[in-house]
């Protein structure tokens, strides 16, 4: 079931579209990544699901209620809405302390004190930061800061949640720890989410389904392992850093006349014992978490592969590949 | 969009409405009994008009050599201070602030009282310059005197930033100092030293007090002396005071402007730097003449009207000269005597200022908000609105105050009670505020705004819960410049003051006319140190606050 539907919204700023008739579905229960670079849209996008930004044209909907139709001049405030938002730069007010920034929302919405305090500690136990309740902002890590700002979105027991690039400003262990803790509470909960970045590891480590961008368009939709096994084309390829994107030519058994790129991945190239196959002169070899990545000239063209041991720069190695596992790109 | 409205209204009733009537009576001579006939029937012999003329040209000759003035002055000075240790700054920046914290009407009465015919250098040392006083140059000289710690201070810090940044690069390519400074700091550091002066020019011209105190004296008459003439001797001339207004405002407007362009080309070629500037290690005898040279500046700058003031404002009678025996504090005693004039233009002043302190805070939050976040249609206009009382001097704001108020159709008018004087300062002090507070709110990050809507806030509960507790220290440090500046506020309370009500400014200006110059004098005392202080305190408040 669809918890989310986004129909034809367009939105230019100063005459530059942005976005250019998007179309998406969310399924509820789902944590969906819009993933893209910078410029591509998917920001303001987000926000025009919160109500932070209005729409050129197209229509939201969102179970039985209307987000948006401007067609029919129908526009939800963000407080009409029932959602979360988790920023960035985090987004808490300084001069309040850790619990009264989680109950401003509830403040808002007319709660009584009292239920205010139990639902404020409540959420704060389950970003671990109870013990932190009377702390303001600044006293706080970056990490914690944002599960304060995770707590404040829960706080108004919202079913969708909108993420702005979360760990984007979290260091990359904090980022990995964080970003567990966000998929197992929200699944738990059994919450909507849609988050925004340009990270692909984060994008990886949230979602169940990936929305890729490209120029104010969904350029791709999946889940995350099928658009970085097989991403759609040459520059999904590039962008998701899938692999090595090659000209067909430069692949031993390639039609060249049916295909115009091939997608290797990096697990995709063998190291030949014998002087057979492609020639490649090694540029340098690093170690990266359990095997070395061998980084190698191939025809002026630089190439990545995972090793076991080490190769010395300015060797020539011979290559073959795993041909189940290209990808291949047709011309035009 | 209720809170864009709010903010137009404010501004078109504070400032709007005093330009368009000042703009209306110029165009229309009889715009006061609501006739538009004879349009432009003034303009013209207005124009024509010798005494006009004059006026105009002798208030730009004097703001040109001011503002020159001040630039020989203070840019070496600026360059020094930049140079030597901060210790040693710290100190000269503290004293060079102080000609600046003295009104200067009443460094003009300080002067007089040095320089004058048995003023206290001829006690002292058996000659006067009151011939030199009473000239262009001695006018010139009294208002650089008072004006350049604006370009110094500039100065000083943009050559701290431009030495620590582009002067080492330089030094390691081995640029000799001669040549650093002529192709590279003294090049980037140009148009912060334009941008102040352009600030002096305007400030120059906007001047009341001193070119009526020392002006007068020799028949010279500026744009803002003539417009209080047309409007205090018979036959009063509205619309020749609104085309001397519109003139007025003409060229501080387009002053001011070209001080934002040159501010905002400074910033982009030198990108503010968090390093602080590297130190000179100077020789010490180096340092001597260093200090013998900013010495001799504050002797002449601080030293020269503080003495002045505070030795006049002891001293018991004037013919009884500078003794030990004519020193005491009957002038304060004067002051006061509870229900004395002076006693009751303290009180005023002070019910003024901390309203116009309260107010324009209130006022900026609200326009600052609706400038900086509400991006509607009007933004522009607001955007204007609110940068054009920069530009407005103090005379044109009371004159288009009356020229407003004075209208038949008003079913209640300000005019001749307190509450103009309060429109005036208000419209005066705005600047202050919204400057500081939007530059505080363009560095609070939008996501702040956008939680609190996401939570259920509107906008005003964005602004009451939110943003202003925020940008309260920022607030109060301008509540505290307004409340000061407005204290010491001479021009506007000069001529809107109603009938029997007097500020501490307008005390002081008519005691020196009837003489009573020492009494005039023990308030100045207390203005200084009390409008000194809170203005020190203010601008430390703002310096120490940190988004």
């Amino acid at each position: 079931m669809n918890h989310l539907s986004v129909r034809h919204i367009s939105k230019s700023f100063a005459n530059t579209p942005v976005l250019k008739d998007v179309v998406l579905d969310i399924k509820k229960g789902s944590f969906t990544t819009l993933l893209g670079p910078s410029g591509c849209g998917k920001t303001t996008l987000l926000r025009i699901i919160a109500g932070l930004e209005q729409p050129d044209e197209g229509e939201i909907y969102a179970h039985d209620k209307v987000f948006v139709d401007v067609k029919a001049g129908i526009f939800a405030s963000p407080q009409a809405r029932n959602l979360g938002f988790v920023f960035q730069d985090y987004g808490l007010w300084p001069h309040m302390t850790v619990i009264e920034n989680v109950s401003f929302p509830l403040k808002m919405a007319k709660w009584s004190k009292a239920k205010r305090s139990e639902r404020a500690n409540e959420v704060l136990t389950a970003v671990h930061l109870c013990d932190q309740a009377n702390r303001l902002p600044h006293e706080l890590s970056g990490g914690q800061k944002q599960r304060v700002s995770i707590a404040r979105a829960l706080a108004g027991k919202p079913d969708l949640i909108l993420f702005d690039e979360p760990l984007s400003n979290l260091d990359a262990n904090l980022r990995e720890s964080l970003g567990r803790d966000i998929r197992l509470l929200t699944k738990s909960l059994g919450l909507t989410c849609v988050n925004v970045t340009h990270d692909r590891r984060e994008a990886q480590l949230l979602s169940d389904s990936i929305a890729l961008m490209q120029n104010g368009v969904i350029h791709q939709l999946g889940k995350p392992e099928d658009l970085f096994c097989t991403p759609t084309d040459p520059w999904a390829a590039q962008f998701l850093d899938a692999g090595n994107v090659l000209p067909a030519g430069k692949v031993i058994g390639v039609d060249e006349t049916l295909v115009a790129h091939v997608l290797v991945p990096r697990g995709a190239f063998r190291i030949n014992e014998s002087a057979q196959g492609m020639v490649a002169n090694v540029l340098h070899s690093t170690f990266i978490e359990d095997r070395y990545e061998i980084t190698a000239d191939l025809d002026g063209h630089v190439i990545k592969m995972f090793s076991d041991r080490p190769e010395n720069p300015g060797k020539d190695i011979f290559l073959s590949v795993d041909s189940q596992d290209l990808q291949a790109y047709p011309h035009g | 969009m209720v809170l864009s409205f709010v903010s137009a209204f404010l501004l078109i009733i504070i400032v709007g409405l005093p330009v368009a009537a000042i703009a209306a009576y110029a165009v229309f001579p009889h715009f006061n009994t609501l006739s538009f006939a004879e349009p432009f029937a003034k303009i013209w012999p207005s124009l024509n008009d010798p005494r006009l003329v004059g006026a105009t040209l002798q208030a730009l000759a004097l703001s040109a050599s001011v503002t020159l003035g001040t630039v020989l002055l203070a840019t070496p000075f600026g360059y020094l201070r930049a140079r030597i240790t901060t210790i040693d700054g710290k100190i000269w920046d503290a004293l060079f602030l102080i000609p600046f914290l003295i009104p200067p009407y009443v460094g003009s009465l300080a002067w007089m009282q040095v320089l004058q015919r048995n003023g206290f250098l001829e006690q002292l040392l058996g000659f006067n310059l009151e011939k030199f006083l009473f000239s262009f140059a001695g006018l010139t000289t009294v208002m650089t005197l008072h004006l350049f710690p604006l370009v110094y201070f500039s100065s000083s810090r943009a050559f701290a930033m431009i030495g620590s940044r582009y002067g080492d690069v330089a030094k390691v390519f081995g640029g000799r100092s001669l040549s650093i400074f002529a192709r590279i700091e003294l090049p980037l550091a140009l148009p912060a030293i334009f941008s102040s002066a352009l600030i002096v020019f305007v400030l120059t011209i906007e001047e009341f007090g001193t070119p009526e105190i020392l002006g007068r004296r020799f028949g010279f008459e500026v744009i803002v002396t003539a417009i209080h003439d047309k409007f205090t001797n018979w036959p009063i001339d509205l619309s020749g005071a609104s085309v001397l207004c519109l003139i007025l405002i003409g060229v501080a407007f387009v002053a001011f402007q070209l001080h934002t362009r040159m501010a905002a080309r400074f910033n982009i070629s030198v990108e503010t730097s968090a390093q602080p500037m590297s130190s000179g290690q100077a020789s010490n005898g180096h340092r001597l003449i260093v200090w013998a040279t900013f010495a001799s500046l504050a002797i002449v700058s601080v030293m020269g009207p503080v003495a002045s003031i505070t030795i006049s404002a002891f001293m018991i009678t004037i013919s009884g000269g500078v003794t030990w025996e004519n020193m005491g504090f009957r002038n304060f005693a004067e002051i006061f005597s509870t229900g004395s004039d002076a006693f009751q233009a303290i009180g005023t002043s002070l019910t003024l200022a901390a309203l116009a302190a309260i107010l324009t805070g209130l006022m900026a939050l609200i326009i600052a908000f609706s400038v900086v976040r509400l991006q509607s249609r009007g933004t522009a206009f607001l955007d204007f609105l609110s940068i054009l009382p920069n530009a407005i001097p103090g005379m044109a704001v009371a004159v288009g105050l009356i020229l407003t108020w004075n209208l038949p159709f008003w079913p209640v008018t300000p005019y001749n009670t307190v509450g103009i004087l309060l429109m005036a300062y208000l419209c005066l002090m705005l600047p202050y505020p919204i400057r500081m507070v939007t530059v505080a709110l363009r560095q609070l990050p939008t996501s702040l705004d956008d939680a609190a809507y996401i939570s259920g806030a509107n906008e005003w509960i964005v602004i009451k819960n939110i943003l202003a507790p925020i940008l309260l220290p920022v607030s109060l440090a301008a509540g505290f410049i307004v409340f000061a500046v407005s204290t010491r506020e001479l021009v506007s309370s000069l001529m809107l003051a109603p009938p029997g009500v007097e500020t501490v400014a307008t005390f002081v200006f008519r005691q020196f006319d009837q003489g009573s110059i020492n009494v005039a004098m023990a308030m100045s005392l207390l203005v200084v140190l009390v409008s000194g202080s809170i203005i020190a305190l203010g601008q430390k408040m703002q310096g120490s606050h940190k988004p």
